[in-house]
């Protein structure tokens, strides 16, 4: 047995915890049943105890996962661990059943209690597939909750279970509304990816199992890095390589400008990529000193995931631009290309300059207003025509292209740019 | 056993480890000694693959730890200075997760938690959760843990620490056993009176460098001791008689006290004593100095202040 799931066994054996909290759901779905039997109708059973599943599994479960990985930490046995023979695939599926174990034994009387109330409302198929559906959601939530915990952890160098759990009860919030509805409604919707018709429970399930395989994925690379070993940003790449299939599939962007949808998904990664980052100043030290080095195996192993996905970016821009003749997309495609060399600037410079406090989310509130406060304020003063400085322009149906309006964008990147590399040079010599 | 090649480790904007080079043979007991903030637990931490350097190369039994971290694991065993159990697992479960994470054979797990238990005295405290053990106890189980693979290299970083003293004899003895059961031990702590009861070596690092690396502590115990005299005044002139004996080394005044070097020959220091007390120097006090490696570390650290 794995030993993460073995010691979660031990801890969790007393007779009072395996016999109250799944009484206590027991009683609570008995309570269920017998209103539906009266007032709530049929199908309300299955509802509620698919409610009940997700809310022990999203909420319960995934703050079970982070719970017990912060305690690791704060506790100081996470060294042991780490020095123990166990790989990281064996860690992360240990600790993402095992620290769940608990919260499982309700959720999963939970879950058969709506196999047995919806067995005569839906296809047996059907129910299998929701079934399948709901493990994957579970699954999913621990594993991000997982996930959340170590990228606070390598990012910060210690837990914090107010970051953990707040980004946590977000993603909790956010399943609930958005699966819970669609969950009620597989019967009688159909999705169109890539022009072709599919069932919607089908295209829920693969999704679902495709996403929840992604974010295991994720913790097992963070989990790596966690035992030491050098990750490259190959995963990664197959990850944004995905995304932009899988996105690009949806009619809204399929019958819509597939390359500017392209281009913005890829935005949107490579700032996710520039957050996701390892931008400690010692890994992008030993980036460019493998680089200088000409240690072309060392340094894809230290590049950074937001260069990986800004060169997508770039691809995705150049595309853009070559399909949109018609239009003034040049210059909005370098303004894009130029503002987010600044925002990676933007964050590298945080990154270096330690003294600044919470780097990336210092970044990420500068970034903010430059995109979010600025350009309302400039239009509370009329002064629309100066939004370009802050956003890209707007594409319009004109060949003809507004140089000029590359140029804020391009001097902003170049100035933060060179205080990046005046930092970095000055860290330099402090270390040295 | 351990082979260290120009280590690098630096935090953003901060160089912690100088390019460190130094090796230590196997089944030794090896002490760290620095100030706070030498980098210590840094240096421990690179050894025990849990922290990467920035650069250079770190070999354990032959396994380059940073290429390879998890097979060197099997071979290294780490207490960290502040480190956790699990405090609802008894002893027995807190060692039988550690055996099930060190991938021992089930059919051998039995026999390690008995060696273990027995070589730590855990015996009697077994069944004992965690929570309901003593400060030396808990250092007992934690080193228990450490040690449960039957590592070449044990790594502890300050294991006396909060000890009482007759917790910290026994864990003397214990290192002793240890490497007299094979095990190479590399130790770092403060209360050097207690590393000189086991170390044989002596590695010294300040500022993240080298101050010295003495490999022979134990072995000039028994040739040589350290001597201080107390005078009733500053005497230069026991100074210079001092200086002209070919037995006495590395002499030094510090207003009235004078530390000498001379062979631990009891006849020869009888014979010292009378003469100087026969030169009517004002001695008060004349005694061996236990506590050499102290000695060995200043002069080491007032040699790299220079």
């Amino acid at each position: 047995m794995n030993p993460e799931l073995k010691r979660n066994v031990w801890l969790d054996s007393t007779p009072f915890r395996q016999v109250i909290i799944p009484a206590a759901v027991s009683l609570f779905l008995y309570l269920a049943f017998a209103l539906s039997e009266k007032s709530l109708g049929a199908s309300s059973m299955a509802i509620i105890s698919v409610l009940t599943f997700m809310v022990i599994m999203i909420f319960w479960g995934a703050r079970s996962v982070s719970d017990s990985m912060m305690d690791e930490i704060n506790q100081h046995t996470w060294d042991f661990q780490r020095m123990s023979a166990m790989g990281a695939w064996s860690m992360t599926w240990g600790k993402l059943v095992g620290s769940s174990l608990y919260p499982w034994f309700p959720a999963s009387i939970a879950l058969c209690v709506y196999i047995v109330s919806a067995w005569q409302l839906v296809p047996a198929v059907f129910l299998v597939k929701t079934s399948i559906i709901l493990f994957a959601i579970a699954i999913f939530s621990l594993g991000f909750s997982l996930l959340n915990t170590l990228f606070i952890l390598r990012k910060t160098n210690k837990s914090s279970s107010r970051q953990t759990n707040s980004i946590n009860l977000v993603l909790g919030i956010y399943l609930l509304a958005v699966m819970y509805p669609l969950l009620n409604n597989f019967t009688s919707r159909n999705q169109e990816w890539y022009g072709e018709m599919y069932s919607f429970i089908d295209f829920a399930l693969y999704t679902s199992l495709v996403f929840t395989a992604w974010v295991i994925i994720a913790v097992y690379r963070l989990m790596r890095q966690e035992l030491q070993y050098q990750n490259s940003p190959l995963v990664w790449l197959i990850f944004i390589g995905f995304q932009l299939v899988y996105w690009s599939g949806f009619n809204f962007v399929y019958n819509a400008n597939p390359t500017l949808a392209i281009l913005f998904m890829s935005l949107i990664l490579t700032w996710f990529g520039l957050y996701f980052s390892d931008n400690h100043l010692t890994t992008l030290r030993r980036f460019t000193l493998s680089v200088s080095n000409k240690q072309w195996l060392s340094a894809w192993r230290y590049t950074p995931l937001w260069c990986v996905s800004y060169v997508i970016f770039f691809a995705s821009a150049v595309t853009f631009i070559t399909y949109n003749t018609q239009t003034n997309a040049v210059v909005f495609a370098m303004s894009c290309l130029f503002f987010m060399l600044r925002d990676i600037s933007i964050v590298l410079f945080f990154n270096i300059n330690k003294r600044h406090g919470k780097t990336d989310s210092s970044a990420l509130i500068i970034t903010l207003i430059l995109y979010l406060l600025l350009p309302p304020i400039l239009q509370l003063m009329n002064a629309e025509s100066l939004l370009f400085m802050f956003i890209p322009g707007e594409i319009i149906d004109a060949p003809s292209q507004n140089w000029a309006h590359i140029l804020p964008a391009l001097l902003q990147a170049l100035i933060m740019w060179i205080l990046v590399i005046r930092s970095y040079r000055k860290q330099w010599q402090i270390a040295h | 056993m351990i082979k260290v090649n120009n280590l690098v480790f630096e935090y953003p904007g901060k160089r912690v480890l100088h390019n460190l080079s130094f090796s230590i043979s196997a089944q030794r007991i090896c002490a760290l000694v620095g100030p706070n903030g030498a980098g210590k637990t840094t240096l421990l931490r690179c050894i025990a693959a849990l922290d990467r350097p920035f650069s250079g190369r770190i070999d354990v039994a032959g396994i380059d730890v940073h290429q390879s971290p998890r097979l060197s694991h099997k071979n290294i065993g780490y207490l960290a200075d502040f480190f956790g159990l699990y405090e609802r697992l008894t002893v027995v479960q807190s060692l039988k997760y550690m055996t099930n994470a060190y991938g021992i054979a089930p059919s051998q797990q039995k026999e390690a938690i008995n060696w273990v238990i027995e070589r730590l005295g855990l015996t009697e405290h077994k069944h004992k959760k965690a929570e309901q053990l003593s400060r030396g106890l808990r250092q007992r189980l934690g080193i228990a843990k450490a040690m449960i693979h039957k590592p070449e290299l044990l790594i502890l970083d300050e294991p006396a620490s909060g000890l009482d003293p007759e917790a910290r004899h026994d864990l003397s003895e214990l290192m002793v056993e240890l490497k007299n059961a094979g095990m190479t031990l590399l130790v770092s702590s403060h209360i050097l009176a207690e590393l000189e009861e086991y170390s044989d070596e002596m590695l010294i690092i300040r500022d993240g460098k080298i101050v010295d690396h003495q490999q022979q502590i134990q072995s000039s115990d028994k040739d040589d001791v350290m001597v201080q005299i107390t005078t009733l005044t500053r005497s230069n002139d026991i100074y210079q008689y001092l200086s002209r004996q070919q037995k006495c080394t590395q002499i030094e005044v510090n207003d009235q006290t004078i530390h000498f070097c001379t062979p631990a020959d009891d006849h020869y220091l009888h014979e010292l004593m009378v003469t100087l007390l026969n030169m009517k120097f004002p001695i008060v006090e004349f005694f061996k100095v236990q506590h050499t490696m102290q000695h060995n570390y200043l002069q080491s650290v007032k040699r790299g202040d220079k």
